[in-house]
């Protein structure tokens, strides 16, 4: 079973600029993608409101039910999220990671325009690795 | 930091020992400088073979001054005159003053006399870059290759060079291969000396 | 990558200084959206007008329970997004963190009910090596809370389990939590709990809070259904809940960083258990 359900990177602005799905049951189609993206990025942003202390930056990661969402946001605003089996461990670090790789083969892409979805063959070939490589790391433990 | 540890003063500018170069420069700097470049062209082309052709451009400036540099640097202000010479100061001593390394292979073309081939595995200006679908055979090192045609040209081996993807077995990515095409003359002048050695 | 400095990346800012955070809040909710009950400790940041706060809140919940619904991976059959769902119904969930709060949230079987909740600054509650329950400091005081409603004679059903959870070294501290069974399932709604950001699982801690609320407002006969809650005892339950934790930790640590052996603090929290609970 897939320790890595999906991953989702959105944009500053709420659009969802990339989805990819590691196998979870009942594939969402592209209108629902967008939809539980632009939810994620004003729940995020509520839940900065609803801090009782200032510094909030938003949700980190959610415990749901069948699983844990882990959302990392950029300095710029872009946000990258991971759903992943509960408990699963090394998120942050992976969500560190794929912010790497954005940063290496989609920003200093000629061809890609910003806030645009993602087309870049590079990038979903060093994702696929290193997504790899963290279900390696973790079957090793 | 220019300057700072710099503590022996020359009186005369001549007396400067010899730069030996910057041995490292960011490459996520270059990477955006590039990226940059790649962008500015393509607003001012309306076809992938006039972006091609600017992007060489640009390279055979930095071919041009690179040669001037290594000859000075390097080879005591004199420049390589034979064929095989040049072609190997480029796969070698160029390659590893811009790229920090020797570029992988360089081939002599099996179908034609006046053709050959510098090859690499996954070239440094390449390395971030995914070629859209709809750009078809484009390559960005078609800078690379304008490099190699402005060291190429100021030493007086005049050449047509064009970049390639060739795909490879087994292997994801394809590499790209530096194709040169040397100008006529330059093989005419090449065989005249070879009779006159023989 | 070749990088002239190092390649850590650390694009969020710096977290705020967590002595300082040791405000508390929670919140009772009922399935219309109803808040019955809202009370704050030292909350410092006060970003809007109570009403729309809580509408907020509200909103949030329902909001992400119908994401967690829609995005549920093990779920084929899964509906549309927004589509209100009954209570149990679809992939709900029970917490979310940032980097200055924890939210917990847990529903009855009846409605909605929000208890949040921020605990203590546990700035020095290191993660806990046990998988089982990770409350830390949490977890000490949430013990002594027991003590207390014993002395009310308060809990009188049984206790349904009991988890020793073996705490390593480093600060962290030996407890026990105690779930007690409620036998009275009347009107049930949701409970949610915000702590501390380092705070762990907390799901055993809002059945507790949940407890209190069965005890105190559910089996009043005065109390009607849906009205925001105004028990005197459940609102005093709760401040020695919050006053526990203040003074609790706060010595804790003390005695903690000033004693040489933390094993004998874990001893003395042994045994002292033992003579509440056996």
């Amino acid at each position: 079973m897939a320790a890595i359900y999906s991953l989702y990177i959105i944009n500053k602005s709420g659009g969802l600029i990339f989805y990819k799905d590691y196998g979870s049951a009942g594939r969402m189609d592209t209108n629902d993608s967008l939809r539980v993206a632009s939810l994620w990025h004003s729940m995020h942003a509520i839940s900065q409101q609803l801090s009782p202390t200032t510094g909030c930056s938003g949700i980190e990661l959610l415990e749901a039910d069948t699983f844990d969402l882990h959302c990392f946001q950029s300095l710029t605003g872009t946000k990258f999220f991971v759903v992943c089996e509960p408990g699963t461990q090394h998120m942050e670090s992976l969500l560190k990671v794929i912010y790497e790789l954005y940063t290496d083969y989609v920003l200093k892409n000629p061809f890609y325009e910003m806030e645009m979805p993602i087309r870049c063959e590079l990038f979903d070939i060093n994702l696929s690795q290193a997504v790899q490589k963290d279900r390696v790391a973790m079957l090793g433990r | 930091m220019i300057g700072v540890g710099k503590i022996k003063q020359y009186s005369n500018v001549l007396d400067k020992p010899l730069s030996k170069g910057k041995q490292e420069v960011s490459l996520s700097a270059f990477a955006f400088l590039f990226s940059e470049l790649v962008q500015y062209n393509q607003t001012q082309v309306d076809n992938i073979a006039e972006l091609e052709r600017r992007l060489e451009d640009a390279g055979y400036a930095v071919g041009a001054r690179v040669l001037e540099l290594l000859c000075h640097r390097d080879k005591g202000n004199r420049r390589e005159t034979r064929l095989l010479g040049i072609l190997s100061f480029v796969h070698s001593t160029v390659w590893k003053v811009l790229f920090g390394k020797v570029a992988d292979s360089l081939e002599k073309g099996t179908e034609h006399e006046d053709e050959y081939m510098i090859s690499e595995k996954e070239l440094l200006v390449n390395r971030f870059i995914s070629i859209p679908k709809d750009m078809g055979t484009f390559n960005c090192g078609a800078f690379v290759a304008g490099i190699v045609r402005g060291v190429l040209d100021s030493a007086g081996f005049p050449a047509v060079v064009t970049a390639h993807f060739v795909p490879v077995e087994g292997q994801q990515r394809p590499r790209t291969t530096i194709l040169i095409k040397f100008a006529e003359e330059v093989l005419a002048s090449f065989s005249l000396i070879m009779t006159l050695f023989l | 990558m070749q990088f002239f400095g190092g390649s850590e990346i650390s694009p969020s800012p710096p977290v705020p200084t967590a002595s300082s955070n040791n405000a508390h809040m929670m919140y009772v909710f009922n399935r219309n959206g109803v808040c019955l009950l809202y009370r704050e400790w030292n909350r410092l940041l006060h970003t809007l007008n109570a009403q729309q706060d809580h509408k907020l809140m509200f909103g949030l919940l329902f909001s992400l329970k119908s994401l967690t619904a829609k995005m549920d991976p093990t779920n084929a059959e899964k509906g549309n997004l927004g589509v209100p769902q009954l209570s149990g119904q679809g992939c709900s969930f029970h917490s979310f963190r940032t980097n200055t709060y924890k939210l917990s949230f847990m529903e009855s079987p009846s409605g909605i009910k929000v208890v949040q909740w921020n605990f203590l600054d546990l700035g020095h509650a290191l993660p806990s090596t046990s998988g089982i329950v990770d409350l830390a400091y949490g977890g000490i005081t949430y013990m002594e809370m027991i003590f207390v409603s014993n002395e009310q004679a308060v809990l009188t059903q049984h206790r349904k389990e009991c988890i020793f959870v073996d705490l390593g070294s480093d600060f962290i501290l030996q407890f026990i939590v105690v779930v007690w069974l409620v036998d009275l399932i009347e009107e049930f709604d949701h409970i949610i709990l915000v702590t501390h950001p380092r705070t762990g699982d907390l799901r055993e801690s809002l059945k507790y809070i949940y407890n209190l609320y069965v005890e105190y407002v559910v089996k009043n006969p005065l109390y009607a259904p849906g009205t925001p809650i105004r028990s005197e005892l459940f609102n005093t339950s709760l401040d020695h809940l919050y006053s526990f934790l203040a003074t609790k930790v706060q010595s804790l640590q003390m005695e903690a960083c000033s004693s040489s052996s933390l094993a004998g603090i874990q001893l003395q929290l042994r045994m002292s258990c033992a003579d509440t609970f056996c």
